[in-house]
């Protein structure tokens, strides 16, 4: 286990450091010079260009570049946002709060009903909602994520006034959980299905069913903690693609949150800014796996023995 | 007499895949239902000069917000443009942007796959080893970080979305180029004499594209729902174009008054998105690729079939 833990860990860091390296290097794709790009005036002199260029890190190779990067990085200095004129690390953690209660609560969505759904419908393989539950798969899928909030919107808001279309409070938070759990809930409702049509094949169900354990304490006893340790190994997976929903649904709610920065950020071209939200991002999607692969390790000790 | 009944062959064979398959497939009734609405659009899209009732860009051919009816099938947006002419230019944009990224996306994926798998060694692992790293990430956020720096425009959206679905293609054709590797007929040409770089073009990579062409029938459904997506956050086409994910983030703000202007151009994303999602499931499950290649990429990349689908290098 302890093997397991030290070995995953140097996977996650080598992970963060790469990731850290390229967005330290997105700086280099902007077309033409930088320097001139992010110049407040319009017509710089070579003077400004020169001290733009300094004050950016440009002007040494770019292995110091990176270097000097990690030194500010390691001293939690992210830079300055250009046109919030604050710290970056201020503006992202001002942000973090809204972006993890929506993150979380999709999960908590695509989880809750995806699960229940998924064992549901191993019960009754081949039928009408095994099928129907193949369908919502595709269509989960399939769905604009921007579409379907503003479609839940239009219902739920404007037609039917039953929720706040903004605003404060729980209830303004359930149209934009729903709208990025969607896709996942019947993606988390599959993998249930499958776990558990597994598990319920398994000689330790019929020993438990033929000394006549009623098929609800087989269920609870025996079947739902094997299945439900599969349906965990793939949540890492799944709240990294959740965090990249969040950009899209914080800008159809105008939710306060990372994702709506980012997108201000870049079309003020607020670099410094943007490179932040990317390596905050990388941060929380190789934190978060590298915790649920720990977890699931530990739930499942024949995954730290391999 | 009676017919001799035909022996048993494997259905990705490549020997075989072309000489017999061919005459026994059967479609499904839902390949037949997507493929047509792809040839709709498709047809719609090659068309839309000849059929488009107005100038998709004309500003003030009806009334602001007209309602659909009968002079204006899909009613009119904001500026009083026709909103069927837009759709019916945006079924174009939409194609193009698809084929655009399957394109860079395929093309840079393929080479990066066969090269780690032929090669193999230190270069293949630091190939993999990228493509693992990109792989944990969400593409839209990949798209995201390229557009941004990029610049914003259409063009940098649909790089931006080929080149963040590299690291599907390449691992669906690194997975099929390493079980191909180790067939008789690429150690035959080698000992003919081919180069190695007739042997990887003239012999693996037509054994191995019929097994990546249909992965990116599936790559091309996410292709259109990002460029969508990036044009909606106003990150890819620009106004007047009339591209799909634009039209509808431009017509939110009229989603009391107007909603056909957001319900309209969503169903059309959606639609050609299921479309192309389950064609491509289909024509997958009919040439049975799912689970040998599935089988074969994890057991490869994590030794053992027990890991979860997608996890973190």
């Amino acid at each position: 286990m302890g093997r397991f833990i030290v070995r995953r860990l140097m996977t996650s860091l080598v992970t963060l450091l790469i990731s850290s390296f390229l967005v330290c290097m997105l700086i280099h794709l902007i077309p033409g010079d930088a320097a001139s790009v992010m110049s407040q005036s319009s017509s710089p002199s070579p003077e400004q260009l020169a001290a733009m260029r300094h004050a950016l890190g440009l002007d040494v190779p770019v292995l110091t570049q990176y270097l000097h990067y990690m030194e500010h990085l390691s001293s939690g200095n992210l830079g300055r946002s250009i046109f919030g004129d604050q710290p970056v690390a201020t503006l992202l953690i001002a942000r973090l709060p809204t972006t993890f209660t929506l993150a979380l609560s999709g999960l908590a969505i695509a989880v809750g009903f995806g699960m229940p759904l998924g064992m549901l419908v191993a019960y009754k393989k081949g039928s009408f909602v095994d099928n129907a539950l193949m369908m919502l798969a595709v269509i989960g899928v399939s769905i604009p994520t921007f579409w379907l909030g503003l479609m839940l919107v239009l219902l739920f808001s404007v037609t039917l006034n039953w929720l706040p279309v903004a605003g404060e409070g729980w209830r303004s938070m359930i149209l934009p959980a729903f709208t990025l759990g969607f896709a996942y809930l019947a993606i988390v409702a599959r993998v249930t299905r499958s776990a558990m049509i597994d598990v319920l094949g398994e000689d330790f169900i019929r020993t438990a069913r033929s000394k006549g354990m009623s098929e609800t304490l087989v269920f609870y006893r025996h079947a739902l903690r094997p299945a439900a340790i599969s349906v965990a190994a793939i949540i890492g997976v799944i709240f990294g693609y959740l965090m990249g929903g969040v950009v899209v649904v914080e800008n159809v709610f105008s939710l306060n949150g990372l994702g709506r920065l980012a997108i201000q950020a870049i079309s003020y071209r607020d670099y410094p800014l943007i490179q932040g939200f990317m390596l905050l991002f990388a941060a929380i999607i190789v934190t978060t796996s590298f915790l649920v692969d720990v977890a699931f390790a530990w739930l499942d000790p024949r995954i730290s023995a391999r | 007499m009676s017919r001799q009944a035909e022996p048993p062959y494997e259905l990705n064979d490549p020997l075989q895949w072309h000489s017999k398959k061919r005459s026994k497939i059967r479609l499904s009734w839902s390949v037949i239902v997507s493929g047509g609405i792809i040839l709709l659009i498709t047809l719609v899209a090659i068309s839309a000069s000849f059929i488009v009732p107005f100038d998709p860009n004309q500003i003030g051919v009806g009334q602001r917000l007209t309602a659909p009816g009968m002079d204006f099938f899909l009613g009119t947006d904001e500026f009083g443009r026709d909103v069927l002419s837009r759709m019916i230019f945006g079924a174009r944009i939409t194609l193009c942007v698809g084929v655009s990224a399957v394109g860079i996306g395929f093309a840079c994926g393929v080479v990066v796959g066969a090269v780690a798998a032929y090669v193999g060694g230190w270069l293949g692992e630091i190939l993999m080893r990228s493509v693992d790293l990109l792989y944990t990430f969400p593409d839209v956020l990949i798209a995201l970080g390229l557009v941004a720096f990029l610049g914003p425009s259409f063009t940098n959206a649909v790089i931006a979305v080929g080149l963040s679905a590299i690291p599907y293609y390449a691992r669906s054709t690194y997975g099929a180029v390493l079980s191909e590797r180790q067939k008789p007929y690429v150690l035959a040409a080698r000992l003919i004499g081919a180069s190695h770089a007739r042997v990887v073009g003239r012999h693996l990579l037509p054994n191995v594209l019929p097994t990546t062409i249909v992965l990116a029938s599936l790559g091309f459904s996410s292709a259109v729902l990002a460029a969508a997506s990036l044009s909606f956050l106003g990150l890819g086409a620009q106004p007047p174009t009339p591209e799909w994910g634009l039209m509808l983030s431009e017509g939110r703000d009229y989603i009391t008054r107007a909603p056909w202007l957001v319900v309209i151009p969503g169903l059309s994303v959606f639609v050609t998105v299921v479309a192309f999602n389950v064609f491509g499931d289909g024509i997958r499950d009919l040439f049975d690729l799912k689970e040998n290649r599935a089988i074969a990429s994890r057991r490869f990349f994590y030794g053992s079939l027990r890991r979860p689908p997608r996890p973190i290098p």
